[in-house]
């Protein structure tokens, strides 16, 4: 019988072991058994579901295994062909066991373009690639004219999926359009948001699409070389994306002459040094010049003059994924899917206090209310759901009561938030939105290039006061301060992460105003998070003297003997939590 | 071309900016960073204008935007005087005392914020200092870091090897914060020690020795005063045989 | 006995042609292979690609890839992107800072541990993240931190 046996290989599936998983599987298979299995055991990039992994899925039966142990090999390799082993396979909301992905609630609704490939091939292999369909765009797109491929862009209403929600087809054609001798095809793969991660599940388990994407888009604007500006910290993406470069190059996708049609493109990855800030697109060409990666007033636009003052398109890796698809099936295909002003699926990575975080590509116009219960599968521990922050630094939160929302690029934006790149975290009773307005002005004070004022120094004091309300030092001008800080940032910065800065403040701000002031006023955290604002109290009643939380505390807080309730001592509590986390009876509770 | 600034018909370059327009016509825009010697650097923020351009209303910095015909600027209005007014309490915050910036703030009537908690120093990181370096100096100095800790410093904080002690960073700094000592043997700026050349003819100071070397090559020093005295002797000497 | 596979300078430089775009490249290549961008290092690229010390000084500092001073042997990143921090990462960070006896951006007196808070490292769903090394754990609990890092000083200790 022939089998083949998928085991996700991304970052997440193999910081849970899945290499080893591999390498069981191959040993077993090589025993010589009975059972002849062809084709073989295949590494494949980001299932999206990491926290479930490692995942293997056997083809053709469509059967997949969570959380799979070298010692569950044995087991799955007697089962093929046979009934699956009921223990690795997922668990729907209802309790019973699915066997395919298509039965599994997290990936049911979803509908993959941009990640159609991504864990079903094997990223280091051209050829699988190309059996999918590869190239196949490219070849279209070499058989017409630039001109033709950009309208088809523009009727597939795609907008850039790395935030901006640009038109990439208004954006590739102003390029098209300005004369030079030179220009730059770039792609940006300088995912900073925290939070985010579909771009690194892209470019490691499907990399030929971006590389795709890339020459497609440099055949339509007229460029001749190109730069894929890949983050530092993304080492296997790096990896995939420069064999994939290789292997295009071997096959006349990338160099002179370009299957026989006389374009003649190549491109490098350029290595990011480690700065959110490099995401903006003209402080990453300013990296890419090797300078410091500051912004530079764009009142003339990059397509007129970017990377070396010569004109330049910088589209995101998500983006360039979608192109090939187009140029395959059509801009209109495309079109089908989506809202009035947002065509097309999106990628999202739902994290935070969710039972199922992953990652989620379905139609543009999905509403959160679906993301989050049906997909997520709602908050774990029965806890209250309170607000998602969408877009990241530059996003704001989204609360219950805007659940119904269609998630598009306007709507969000309508509601003081933002898609930005597609990052979706749920947070639940016990998120401080203090404490998260502060989380995000402290990266952004780190992560700020430090040239224009109104970014720097607005952050330095945001920074400071909302430091001081979340040590209940804070005063109710502070939040007059803050406002007038965040609006001054959001006027007269340089560059969108200034003008997008404070929009995490303001945001919590208007839903979570009640939050701040009791912060300030009643110098409390409603969360039960703010360090300074809490305290861990033993429940006598509750207390069964077991010494668990004492034997935990770090600074032996703790105190008690035998047959009566311990005690906490404050003075000496860090509050860092471990008892309560370590009690097994819940006696210890915050307030 | 022709503009519109504050109603004004102005007439501009094409390669100019709306500041530079302005500054022609003696509109008054406030700024700190700008320096018509050096590159401009866009950072301090104070010379935002509201502009209208094809029915598109915007707020943009006049040092960094080229006049376009038909643009209609407006260089004072509630939102651009309540974006100043922070500005300033912001790079007061920076620079306490400075008088350009107090003098700026009385202008505009706007009183200091003491909740900014003031920073050490007086730098508004403009960086002027920077620019007038790499042009007129030898690129001793540089932004490091980033982020709210950024500043402007020598490689490790110690004396630059090529730093010639021109001062003329200390020159273009809006906020006076470069220290400059400068005494009767020489000078110390960023914890470097010069010492003055002097015209070997009549002893006044023509800079410190390595500034004066990378300035003219000569191994003679000679001030200007002197030097064309002495080319004023040589043109006799040769004209004077003419006659 | 390390020091005798490490490259000489001009071996790295030489790798690039002498133009300013790389510079921010070679950096990553000292880093790479030193660990470190040494006053040294700093002074040969400068000679190489004959851009002022100042620049370069600049660009080292500017970016997060790249340290003036000699990192730990054994560098545990503590990931604080969003999905990490409502996770517990802050108090992951304490466990470490404690484990070690020394803070975030500080090497322990033996050479062998670091500590760096870093950004979100791309493995939201499996927040929080410690990465030891080159090792990536994921949704560390509370008190795990410090099994790694124990497991960690073991291992250092079977190589020396």
């Amino acid at each position: 019988m022939s089998k083949e046996i998928l085991v996700c290989c991304g970052t997440g599936c193999i910081a849970k072991g899945s290499q080893s998983v591999v390498e069981e599987f191959q040993k077993k298979l090589s025993d010589g058994k009975d059972i002849k299995i062809t084709p073989y055991v295949k590494k494949v990039g980001c299932n999206g579901f990491c926290e479930n992994g490692p995942i293997v899925t056997i083809l053709p039966d469509h059967i997949t295994y969570y959380k799979v142990a070298p010692k569950d090999v044995e087991e799955i390799i007697g089962n093929l062909g046979d009934t699956p082993v009921e223990r690795l396979l997922y668990q729907d909301d209802k309790g019973n066991r699915v066997r395919s992905r298509e039965e599994n609630p997290f990936y049911a609704p979803q509908y993959k373009i941009a990640l159609r490939n991504t864990g079903l091939i094997d990223p280091g292999n051209i050829e699988e690639y190309i059996k999918a369909g590869g190239y196949t765009g490219l070849k279209n797109a070499l058989q017409t004219s630039p001109e033709q491929v950009i309208r088809q862009v523009e009727k597939s209403g795609i907008r850039g999926r790395g935030g901006g929600g640009f038109s990439t087809g208004r954006k590739w054609r102003s390029c098209y359009e300005a004369s030079a001798d030179r220009k730059y095809m770039l792609c940006n793969g300088d995912e900073g948001d925290p939070g985010a991660f579909m771009d690194r599940s892209i470019m490691e388990g499907d990399p030929h699409s971006v590389v795709e994407g890339l020459i497609i888009g440099a055949y339509a604007i007229g460029a001749s070389q190109g730069y894929l500006y890949i983050r530092d910290e993304y080492e296997l993406a790096l990896r995939h994306v420069q064999r994939a470069i290789e292997d295009a190059r071997k096959k006349g996708y990338l160099g002179k002459n370009i299957l026989g049609s006389g374009f003649a493109f190549d491109c490098e990855i350029v290595r990011g040094g480690g700065a959110f800030v490099c995401g903006e697109s003209s402080a990453l060409m300013a990296s890419i010049e090797g300078k410091v990666g500051e912004p530079r007033v764009k009142y003339i636009r990059s397509v007129v003059k970017g990377l070396f003052d010569q004109p330049t398109v910088l589209n995101n890796v998500e983006t360039l994924a979608n192109i090939p698809y187009i140029l395959t099936h059509g801009g209109e295909v495309f079109a089908k899917m989506g809202t009035e002003g947002s065509k097309g699926t999106k990628v999202f990575s739902l994290v935070g206090k969710v039972n199922r975080t992953g990652l989620v590509e379905v139609p543009m116009g999905i509403t959160l209310r679906e993301l989050v219960f049906q997909i997520g599968g709602g908050i774990p521990g029965n806890k209250a759901f309170k607000a998602v922050q969408t877009g990241g630094p530059s996003g704001g939160c989204i609360p219950e009561s805007l659940l119904d929302l269609p998630i598009d690029f306007d709507t969000l934006k309508e509601k003081g938030s933002m898609m930005g790149s597609g990052g979706v975290i749920v947070m639940d009773e016990t998120t401080c939105m203090v404490d998260l307005a502060r989380y995000y002005i402290k990266f952004l004070s780190e992560e700020s290039c430090g040239k224009c004022t109104p970014c720097r120094e607005g952050l330095r004091h945001m920074l400071d006061i909302l430091t001081r309300i979340c040590e209940g030092k804070g005063e109710l001008e502070d939040l007059d301060l803050l406002e007038e800080l965040a609006i001054t940032a959001t006027k007269a910065s340089l560059c969108e992460l200034g003008r997008t800065a404070a929009n995490p403040v303001l945001s919590t701000l208007h839903y979570f105003r009640g939050e701040y002031e009791a912060h300030i006023i009643n110098k409390r955290c409603p969360a039960g998070a703010c360090r300074e604002l809490i305290r861990f109290t033993i429940l006598e009643e509750d207390c069964k003297s077991c010494g668990i939380c004492a034997k935990h505390c770090p600074v032996s807080a703790i105190t008690g003997e035998l047959k009566k309730p311990y005690t906490i001592h404050q003075d000496i509590c860090i509050r860092c939590g471990n008892c309560k986390v370590k009690c097994p009876f819940g006696a210890i509770y915050v307030e | 071309m022709n503009i519109l600034i504050d109603g004004k018909q102005v007439l501009a370059q094409p390669e100019d900016t709306i500041l530079m327009a302005a500054r022609r016509e003696g509109i008054f825009i406030p700024s700190l960073c700008y320096n018509e010697a050096t590159e401009p650097t866009h950072s301090c923020r104070l010379c935002m204008v509201e502009i209208q351009e094809n029915g598109r209303a915007d707020m943009v910095a006049s040092c960094a935007y080229k006049v376009k015909e038909g643009l209609v600027v407006t260089t004072e209005s509630e939102s651009l005087y309540q974006v100043r007014k922070t500005l300033l309490r912001l790079l007061y915050a920076q620079a306490p005392e400075n008088s350009s910036i107090v003098a700026l703030m009385e202008r505009y009537q706007v009183v200091p914020k003491e909740k900014l908690v003031p920073k050490e120093g007086q730098c508004i990181l403009c960086g002027l200092c920077v620019e007038a370096c790499k042009k007129l100096g030898a690129a001793a100095i540089s932004t490091i870091h980033r982020g709210v800790i950024k500043e402007v410093n020598t490689p490790y904080g110690i004396q630059a090897k090529n730093c010639i002690g021109c001062a003329s960073c200390a020159g273009f700094c809006p906020t006076h914060c470069i220290t400059v000592e400068d005494t009767e043997e020489g000078r110390t700026i960023w914890n470097k020690k010069f010492k003055w050349a002097r015209c070997e003819v009549c002893g006044a100071i023509v800079g410190t020795e390595q500034h004066y070397k990378a300035s003219t090559g000569d191994t003679q020093v000679i001030c200007p005063d002197c030097r064309r005295k002495t080319m004023t002797d040589v043109f006799a000497d040769t004209l004077g045989e003419l006659y | 006995m390390e020091e005798e596979n490490k490259k000489g300078i001009q071996e790295v430089l030489d790798e690039y042609p002498k133009e300013q775009r790389h510079a921010l490249a070679i950096l990553q290549s000292v880093q790479k292979e030193y660990g470190f961008i040494s006053p040294n290092s700093l002074m040969a690229i400068s000679q190489y690609l004959e851009t002022p010390i100042s620049e370069l000084f600049s660009i080292a500092t500017f970016y997060k890839a790249l340290s003036l001073t000699k990192k730990g042997k054994i560098v545990i990143k503590v990931c604080d992107g969003t999905a990490c921090h409502i996770r517990g990462s802050a108090q992951i960070l304490e466990e470490c800072k404690r484990a070690l006896q020394i803070n975030e951006g500080e090497t322990t007196p033996d050479g062998l541990f670091s500590i760096e808070v870093v950004n979100c490292v791309g493995s939201c769903a499996m927040a929080p993240v410690v990465i030891c090394g080159e090792e990536y754990h994921g949704n560390v609990q509370i008190g795990q931190a410090a099994e790694i890092i124990d497991q960690a000083k073991g291992g250092v200790g079977n190589h020396e």
